[in-house]
């Protein structure tokens, strides 16, 4: 709570500076306040538990525009209630604040540094029998980029850049295994070939260290090339590909070299339809315990519709396919015994498989007048897994936006 | 860590050599270029939030061109902006294109902002009323943990039109007995 109020605070105090600076800064302030149906609360495969889900969310934006500086703020809390008796804990506040400073020291130099926190509440949840579904699960989550882009002659870039990403777990028995931090640095050097074409090569260092479980830390380096490539006024396309070599700290646990790619399409057909695709193949942070670490395929397809003036539909399309490897088993100070496909970990079976999730999701957008918005939404979401239960989750919302 | 610190220390050298070098080259005017008004416009509309730390000209693009806020003959980076393109991107950015009379003609989109009073005399005067877009959509919806960094985009619910449902990461112990066929192969 006390991580909170500072976040308040400093967000109130950012926002005030702000505001003394002068008439031409800009701080915008929206609300937005939504009612959702969602069918599993608990995404529990049978037995499903429905509740109405009331959310409030303040959104503070600050804008600081001078010729060589730019700095962005934007925080947003959200106030949810839950109307389901059943549910345990049904008033949660979760956080979300962004931080932007772009800075141009001189005609080639350039440094840019985004600043991301979230804080979530997911508190434990129980079935009817009070059984564990899952713990609580609350937690904080920071990122921090700083990124210098030096222009080495008119068509010729180099971008160094540094992260330190953190994710902090409140549950002492979830912290032990899953609170890590990745710190990485990397460069990029980017070539404009023509008008249309920019080609890339880049490095990348990432140590990802698990305080309490160093069974699961790692390091990892990449080297890739890229291409942007414009095949029109309307058709953005990026392709970017290498290979990635992962080593991990503890010798009981495989490394792992493996290619990596990523691609992304944006078509605009016309003035009132937009398309974005894309998808990406490399290795992962694993997103189900007693693994260090996942192969992920993932893809995606969202579209952007004016039906007229007032009235924009949006939706929304994406698989997340993770595959686990037995080997890679991630258990502190556990014996390991390999067999057949399958891992008995201190009478732990961990095996070889999958896990995929399916998602979807659709948005009516509605313009009142300049400042009031309505939308209906819809939302899909589907596992599939060896690992977990599967489960499927329906919600239907309608939200009322304003801008002030 | 040690390469950290490598890295660091390269480019904390390269920037003295750069800085070393722009301090015995005059300061070059030229025309505002195309790239050049895409990254006032992501600015001004609070988009930067939505971008990876080290963007590509392709990225301003293709992030604009996802809330729809484009040329009529799209964006080229080193092109120098001409009136027509200025009114039309900051009609657009300003969601009101589909209010524009005539927007197959280019004059249309000058003497709809010059109707409304805004002056388009200067990049400065023709931004000036942009606000933070209400509805902003991201160009892709996964976050990043774990990404590699130079096309990482920023973490959390990243605003997409349509809202994914968040799927809580699975903490619960494996149980002891294997409760499905195991389909994954070993690599």
């Amino acid at each position: 709570m006390n991580k909170s109020i500072l976040i308040a605070a400093g967000v109130v105090l950012g926002g005030g500076f702000a505001w003394g600076l002068g008439s031409d800064n800009l701080i915008t302030v929206n609300n937005s306040i939504s009612l959702q149906w969602n069918d599993n609360y608990y995404q529990a495969p049978t037995n499903k538990t429905a509740t109405a889900v009331i959310t409030e969310q303040p959104e503070i934006l600050v804008n600081i525009n001078r010729e060589n500086t730019y700095l962005g703020v934007h925080y947003r809390p959200s106030f949810v209630w839950y109307s389901n008796p059943a549910i345990q804990r049904r008033e949660v506040v979760n956080h979300e604040l962004d931080g932007n400073w772009n800075q141009t020291l001189s005609s080639r130099i350039t440094f840019s540094i985004a600043e991301t926190l979230r804080r979530g509440i997911q508190p434990e949840m129980l079935d009817r029998n009070n059984a564990l579904i899952f713990p609580d699960q609350s937690y904080f989550e920071n990122t921090l980029n700083g990124t210098m882009g030096i222009q080495l002659r008119e068509s010729t870039r180099l971008d160094f850049s540094g992260r330190y990403y953190y994710m902090h777990y409140d549950d002492e028995a979830i912290a032990t295994n899953s609170n890590y931090s990745i710190a990485s640095a990397g460069l990029a050097l980017r070539q404009e070939l023509t008008q249309a074409t920019t080609v890339s090569g880049s490095f990348n260092y990432d140590q990802a260290a698990y305080p309490q479980a160093n069974v699961r830390s790692a390091t990892t380096k990449s080297v890739g090339l890229g291409v942007d490539h414009s095949f029109g006024p309307r058709l953005l396309s990026s392709l970017s590909g290498g290979y990635q070599f992962k080593g991990f700290t503890s010798s009981a646990i495989s490394g792992q070299n493996s290619p990596y790619g990523n691609f992304s399409l944006t078509y605009l057909f016309d003035p009132r339809l937009r398309l974005t695709a894309g998808g990406g193949y490399s290795l992962w942070e694993a997103d189900i315990t007693n693994y260090a670490s996942q192969e992920r395929l993932t893809g995606f397809a969202s579209l952007g519709y004016d039906i007229s003036a007032r009235l924009s539909f949006f939706a929304s399309g994406g698989i997340t396919h993770g595959k686990y490897r037995a080997d890679q088993a991630a258990i502190p100070g556990a014996v390991v015994i390999e067999g057949a496909n399958q891992t008995s970990v201190t009478g732990v079976t961990v095996m070889d498989g999958t896990d995929s999730i399916y998602q979807f999701s659709a948005r009516l957008s509605y313009q009142i007048n300049r400042h009031n918005w309505v939308d209906l939404g819809y939302g899909y979401t589907t596992v599939k897994s060896d690992l977990r239960p599967d489960f499927d989750q329906n919600t239907y919302d309608v939200s009322w936006r304003v801008s002030f | 860590m040690k390469i950290i610190s490598a890295v660091v220390a390269v480019v904390m050298g390269a920037v003295t050599l750069c800085s070393a070098a722009t301090t015995n080259t005059p300061p070059q005017t030229a025309q505002v270029t195309q790239i050049e008004l895409a990254k006032l416009i992501v600015e001004l509309a609070h988009l930067s939030r939505l971008l990876p730390p080290n963007p590509s000209d392709a990225d301003y693009f293709a992030l604009l061109m996802a809330n729809n806020i484009a040329p009529e003959k799209g964006w080229v980076a080193d092109q120098p902006v001409s009136r027509y393109d200025l009114a039309r991107v900051c009609v657009l950015a300003l969601k009101q294109g589909s209010s524009v009379q005539s927007p197959e003609n280019p004059q249309s989109w000058i003497d709809y902002l010059v109707d409304k009073g805004y002056r388009i005399d200067t990049i400065g005067l023709a931004t000036k009323p942009l606000q933070p877009l209400a509805v902003p959509v991201g160009p892709t919806m996964f976050s990043n943990r774990g990404q590699l960094m130079p096309r990482v985009v920023p973490s959390g619910d990243v605003q997409y039109g349509a809202l994914m449902q968040p799927v809580r990461e699975y903490f619960k112990p494996l149980s002891s007995t294997a409760t499905s066929s195991n389909k994954g192969a070993r690599i």
